[in-house]
């Protein structure tokens, strides 16, 4: 009776703990999995006051259950209440309650200080600076040193510490991406900022941590991490005005009836080009090169490189791109994007533009 | 005289009974009616919260559910949130303080049942407005924390405003009935209840009233800032021009961290009388948990910034606050096993309440570990605003709070009712709340630390957090049936329960002796006090002077409603204060506060204008009744020795006034501190003083002059020499203080226009005028006290009761100079001195 009850608790604390420390390799979002400098440090001082946490809640559950079974030795024993604790429970109340407990605490502080100095978002760092401004529902991402302008999408090179500065265009967000980094806030009027520094090639998964409206739930983004020279690739690529369409073959335009499948889509996308810039996409969105520069809504001028749509809520394809541009709103209701009522073939040329724009 | 003649114990009863029907239900004004209305309203507030939650759970089911839309699930968050912390959480706190604490501590009433009705009311009133959003479609969606400024002008609708009025009136009853339990404690504890007897729920009251003061008025007064700046325009939290969204947050967690404690301590103080009682064994280390409680309390006003760990503050205040935020669970630790040490002590037995004790413990202790481990500032990077912040604070809350309150409704419905839960009911609702709660909130760890951030409305399949949540949400419905079943079974006992012993459980606190429930009067005759547990002590020898206050009190006086002062350290006999009769004036400005209210939220402003009325006319109404009341000839002292007036900190108004001035002066400072952190922050505050000093200095002469006026004048008459002086000399004096409360008024007035600030342009100026503003507030509180007075004086034969409500204006005046000074340091002072 006595091995049962106690050892109750003590299988559902370890069970909680093996949960809480091991089984999270298949989750996409977690600080669970640090490949970040800094996520990494953050996960050692976790781990250590996970099995401290556990094995202080299972000695305090133990010492609880042991009082009840205590008293069944005890039933049909005198009236008496007792007295409010004599010496040596009252040591015992102060060892337990305080003592003890402030050895632990005093530890976990000092671990905590540590760490705090490792991952301090605003410590100086030698790598590259970007800038990232958050709005409803969205994130502006800058690259001042290259005139780079994208959204959503985070770029960094392996093995450097980079800087992200951040402020907010609207109310307060929070940048979050797990397995790289703690979170920061961006509070509009101030400068805030946070670095991202990995090993580990690939794309990792952040979203909006501060409840911001409607849509903070679908306020996400990549950080995509690359070997140096592919990033600076990556750069360069960004760096190009957005694509214009391949010229048609000059002198003769009137000679279509003979066009090939390629020339169709370069006249389609020319099309585009031209509903894109007549109609009202062009007060929010802004494509380099051309006469759009609209800054409310996201930079397009290489929308067709990023892998989603309206801030990780869809991966980027032409049915959800057509989905989005259609109607935004039965998307992401509340967001800031109206719809369009654009005829079927207009339609269709802004979607070949805006794929176009790789 | 007739209060010395005996009368029958049932024709004492009467004179405390309250009215039958409506009429009663308007005019009652005995703290076990207050206190039963403020746990029924906050018990029904606590259902709804849960009705959201359940929705919530539901969309919450699976990924990219559509049972909600966005827009409902925000609205239901912040329903939710407001709901439980400020409709259940803290209401329900302080009805059962009002209901027990007469009861636990030997009174025959709480020292001012005008006024704690007036509380009930607004806090009604608050909640029906918050409510009330949803029939108009208005519903509040910036969340409980309402950050800016997603809450501010420029993003948030009308809903904002009705939340920031509901709460607002919400809180001013919080904070009363802080100040109602804080002379309640100090002053009414029956003869020979000195400090160290005082049971813990008294202590822990006591502290939790004084924080709820400290720490709920920078609530107010940050509602007021941005109430300001959404109406008026002000640029509090304005950052274009000199305003800083953080000030909310950090005015927002000044509150919103003792908040936690205001929540907890009483939950814990709860255990404290739960466990030695069903453990059969007196609290062990009683001095550690006293001490305990109130470190606690303190430390909690140093704890705010854990909540704002990931703003960008530099790492020192990081370091600062983590260590400070972890060593308040130290305190926590010595409650904790005091009660492991009470258990092992004693003979438990496992009553419904003792396994709530029980699956508190087990719940709390984990709410704490994690609590230590978000105070940790660079884990919290992580995990802040993510689903494992919202498993720890539910496992603290309604480990800490919900099941205390569960254990208490069941330990005392004997007590409020006069019958017994049904044993059954019980056991099975306490597994099913027990097991749901912990299926519903340990998953949520998981939830977080696989990377969902709290407030989501929907989430993507792709993010491996569909079985936890599914499994929270199964987890809450389980929770809900065993709530569903607990409040079954409490109205069934009210009903048809088996009726109640005075003493079911074996007690040991004072509130066992009276009857179940306890008779109109609570007690006939007045308790002596010789032990810390007076049921289980064994006769004792009670003092001369504690017998002979028994004896003038037993049964007496029998004409009207009268109850024992003691002193505040050792509660030797020092008189007695005269109980307020059934009335409904209090409801007056408490309508009026939310016609004021509608008035301004509908932007009719004549309607406002018509709430100010009612409000003038329910105060001045209120005033007179409390005349009529004291106007009797049986104001003469009890028993000949125990006198209802008497002067200086024996009397209850003493009290009373002076936790106004600190409600005032809290609120002066917080505005003062919020210009000072503006002023830091921002880079272009006026580098010179507002620059009317002559004016600014006459202010300062007039708050003298009317604090001098007052405090000569309730000299005279305090003795009974030379009464036909008194007269005049009570009405030079509330006279001159008047002059000069009105030219004080016109002087800020004068000020404010020379200044020539505009209070959108710059939040240096809407502070000016914010400043001048409540200076004009406190103000027209000292005119108000002053005019009391006045009424007495014209109303009354008596010198000694107008020389007291005297006595009361000064310290009103007091808190004109106290803020007159403050405000001179926020708009001259520190403008100049700090760079």
């Amino acid at each position: 009776m006595t091995g049962r009850r106690t050892s109750l608790p003590v299988i559902a604390a370890a069970a909680g703990a093996v949960l809480l420390g091991g089984c999270a390799a298949a989750e996409e979002q977690s600080p669970l999995n640090p490949v970040g400098r800094s996520a990494e440090a953050i996960d050692v001082h976790w781990q250590t006051m996970l099995w401290t946490g556990t094995a202080v809640w299972v000695i305090v559950v133990a010492m609880m259950v042991a009082t009840l079974v205590r008293r069944r030795r005890k039933d049909g024993t005198g009236e008496s209440r007792g007295e409010g604790g004599g010496g040596r429970a009252i040591l015992f109340v102060a060892l337990a309650g305080a003592v003890i407990p402030a050895v632990i605490i005093v530890g976990i502080t000092v671990q905590s200080v540590w760490v705090l100095q490792e991952t301090d978002p605003g410590q100086e760092v030698d790598g590259r600076t970007i800038t990232v401004t958050g709005h409803q529902y969205w994130w502006e991402v800058e690259y001042p040193e290259h005139g780079v302008v994208t959204a959503n999408e985070i770029h960094i090179p392996t093995g450097e510490r980079v800087r992200l500065e951040l402020t907010s265009d609207d109310v307060v967000h929070s940048v979050w991406v797990p397995e790289l980094s703690g979170k920061t806030d961006m509070v509009p009027g101030r400068a805030t900022s946070m670095w991202l520094e990995t090993d580990e090639p690939g794309t990792y998964w952040g979203q909006c941590a501060e409840y911001c409206g409607m849509q903070h739930a679908l306020m996400r983004f990549i950080v995509v991490v690359h070997e140096p020279a592919e990033f600076e690739g990556w750069l360069a690529a960004q760096g190009q005005p957005g694509a214009e369409p391949a010229a048609v073959p000059s002198g003769e335009p009137d000679v279509s009836t003979q066009d090939t499948p390629a020339e169709q889509d370069s006249e389609l996308v020319a099309r585009g080009r031209e509903v894109f810039m007549s109609s009202s996409c062009v007060y929010c969105h802004a494509i380099s090169g051309t006469e759009a520069q609209g800054r409310e809504g996201p930079d397009l001028t290489h929308l067709a490189s990023r892998d989603t749509l309206a801030a990780g809520t869809l991966p980027n394809n032409p049915g959800n791109l057509a989905a989005w541009v259609v109607d935004p709103q039965a998307i992401k209701p509340g967001n800031e994007m109206p719809g369009t009522d654009l005829a079927g073939d207009e339609l269709q040329a802004l979607l070949a533009y805006l794929e176009s724009l790789e | 005289m007739a209060q010395d003649m005996a009368i029958s114990a049932a024709e004492f009863e009467r004179i405390y009974d309250k009215p039958p029907g409506l009429r009663g239900f308007f005019t009652s004004v005995q703290h076990k009616a207050v206190g039963t209305r403020y746990m029924i309203t906050a018990f029904a507030f606590f259902l709804i919260g849960g009705l959201e939650a359940m929705l919530m759970r539901t969309q919450l089911a699976k990924p990219g559910n559509d049972f909600l839309s966005a827009e409902s699930y925000n609205e239901l968050f912040t329903m939710h949130g407001t709901t439980m912390m400020f409709l259940f959480a803290i209401p329900f706190i302080e009805g059962l303080a009002t209901y027990l604490l007469p009861l636990q501590i030997g009174a025959r009433d709480m020292p001012f049942p005008r006024y704690n009705v007036f509380n009930y009311w607004c806090y009604l009133f608050g909640g029906l407005l918050l409510y009330g959003s949803f029939l108009v479609d208005l519903v509040p969606d910036a969340g409980w924390f309402a950050y800016v400024p997603l809450s501010g002008p420029e993003f948030a609708d009308k809903s904002m405003d009705i939340w920031l009025f509901g709460l607002t009136l919400a809180e001013i009853a919080a904070v009363g009935a802080a100040i109602e339990i804080i002379v309640s404690v100090l002053k009414t504890r029956a003869p020979g209840m000195s400090l160290d007897k005082m049971p813990i729920f008294a202590w822990t009251m006591l502290s939790v009233a004084v924080l709820i003061i400290v720490a709920f008025v920078p609530l107010i007064v940050a509602s007021l800032l941005l109430e300001l700046d959404r109406s008026v325009g002000t640029a509090f939290f304005n950052q274009d021009a000199g305003g800083d969204p953080l000030l909310w947050q950090h005015l927002f967690w000044i509150f919103g961290h003792p908040e936690v404690y205001v929540m907890f301590l009483p939950g814990a103080a709860i255990m404290s009388h739960v466990i030695p009682i069903h453990a059969r064994h007196r609290l062990v280390a009683y001095p550690f948990v006293v001490v305990a409680v109130i470190v606690t309390a303190i430390m909690s006003l140093g704890l705010w910034v854990h909540h704002m760990y990931v703003t960008g503050l530099p790492p020192l205040t990081l370091t600062f606050f983590t260590a400070a935020s972890m060593s308040i669970s130290l305190a926590s630790g010595i409650q904790i096993f005091a009660w492991i040490a009470t258990l092992w002590s004693g003979r438990p037995r496992f009553t419904v309440p003792m396994l709530f004790a029980l699956g508190f413990i087990i719940t709390f202790v984990a709410g704490g570990i994690t609590g230590v481990m978000v105070a940790s500032a660079s884990f919290d990077s992580q995990v802040h605003d993510t689903y494992f912040v919202v498993a720890h604070f539910h496992y603290v809350i309604i480990g800490g709070l919900l099941f205390p309150v569960f254990a208490a409704l069941y330990h005392w419905w004997p007590k409020f009712t006069g019958r017994m839960v049904n044993d059954m009911a019980g056991y099975a609702s306490f597994a099913l709340i027990f097991l749901g709660f912990h299926l519903t909130f340990f998953p949520m760890h998981l939830t977080g630390l696989w990377g969902l951030p709290r407030r989501v409305y929907t989430y993507d399949e792709y993010m491996g957090v569909e079985t936890v949540n599914l499994l929270s949400t199964i987890g809450a419905f389980v929770m809900a049936v065993g709530v569903l079943i607990f409040s079954v079974a409490l109205v069934y006992a009210w009903r048809c329960g088996r009726p109640a012993p005075r003493d079911p459980w074996g007690g040991d606190t004072l509130e066992w002796a009276t009857e179940s429930p306890a008779s109109s009067s609570n007690w006939p005759t007045i308790p002596v006090v010789t032990d810390r547990h007076p049921l289980w002590a064994p006769d004792r020898d009670t003092t001369e002077s504690h017998r002979t206050m028994r004896d003038a009190f037993d049964h007496r006086p029998t004409t009207v409603r009268v109850s024992p002062l003691t002193t505040v350290l050792s509660a030797s006999p020092d008189g007695a204060m005269r109980l307020a009769s059934p009335t409904v004036w209090p409801l007056l400005p408490a309508g009026g506060l939310i016609v004021i209210a509608l008035g301004l939220l509908l932007e009719i402003y004549p309607i406002a204008f018509v709430g100010i009325t009612v409000v003038a006319i329910g105060l001045l109404g209120w005033a007179r009744k409390v005349e009529i009341d004291n106007g009797e000839a049986s104001t003469a002292p009890v028993g000949g020795r125990y006198p209802i007036e008497a002067r200086g900190s024996r009397a209850i108004g003493w009290w009373a006034a002076w936790c106004l001035v600190a409600v005032l002066t809290v609120g002066m400072a917080t505005i003062v501190l919020s210009a000072l952190f503006l002023q830091v922050n921002a880079g272009n505050w006026p580098q010179e003083p507002l620059g009317a000093p002559l004016l600014t200095a006459a202010g300062g002469l007039c708050a003298i002059v009317g604090l001098l006026a007052c405090r000569q004048g309730s000299r005279h008459g305090m003795t009974q020499h030379a009464p036909a002086g008194s007269r005049r000399a009570h009405l030079v004096a509330a006279g001159i203080a008047l002059v000069a409360g009105v030219v004080l008024l016109a002087l800020l007035l004068t000020i404010w226009v020379q200044a020539g600030k505009d209070p959108t342009a710059h939040a240096y100026d809407s502070s000016v005028m914010l400043l001048l503003g409540t200076q004009a507030l406190t103000v027209l509180f000292a005119l108000g006290t002053t005019v009391a007075a006045m009424i007495a004086r014209v109303m009354q034969v008596r010198d000694l009761r107008p020389a007291l409500l005297l006595q009361n204006a000064a310290i009103a005046w007091v808190a004109v100079l106290i803020a007159w000074a403050l405000s001179w340091v926020a708009t001259d002072l520190l403008p100049v001195a700090v760079i």
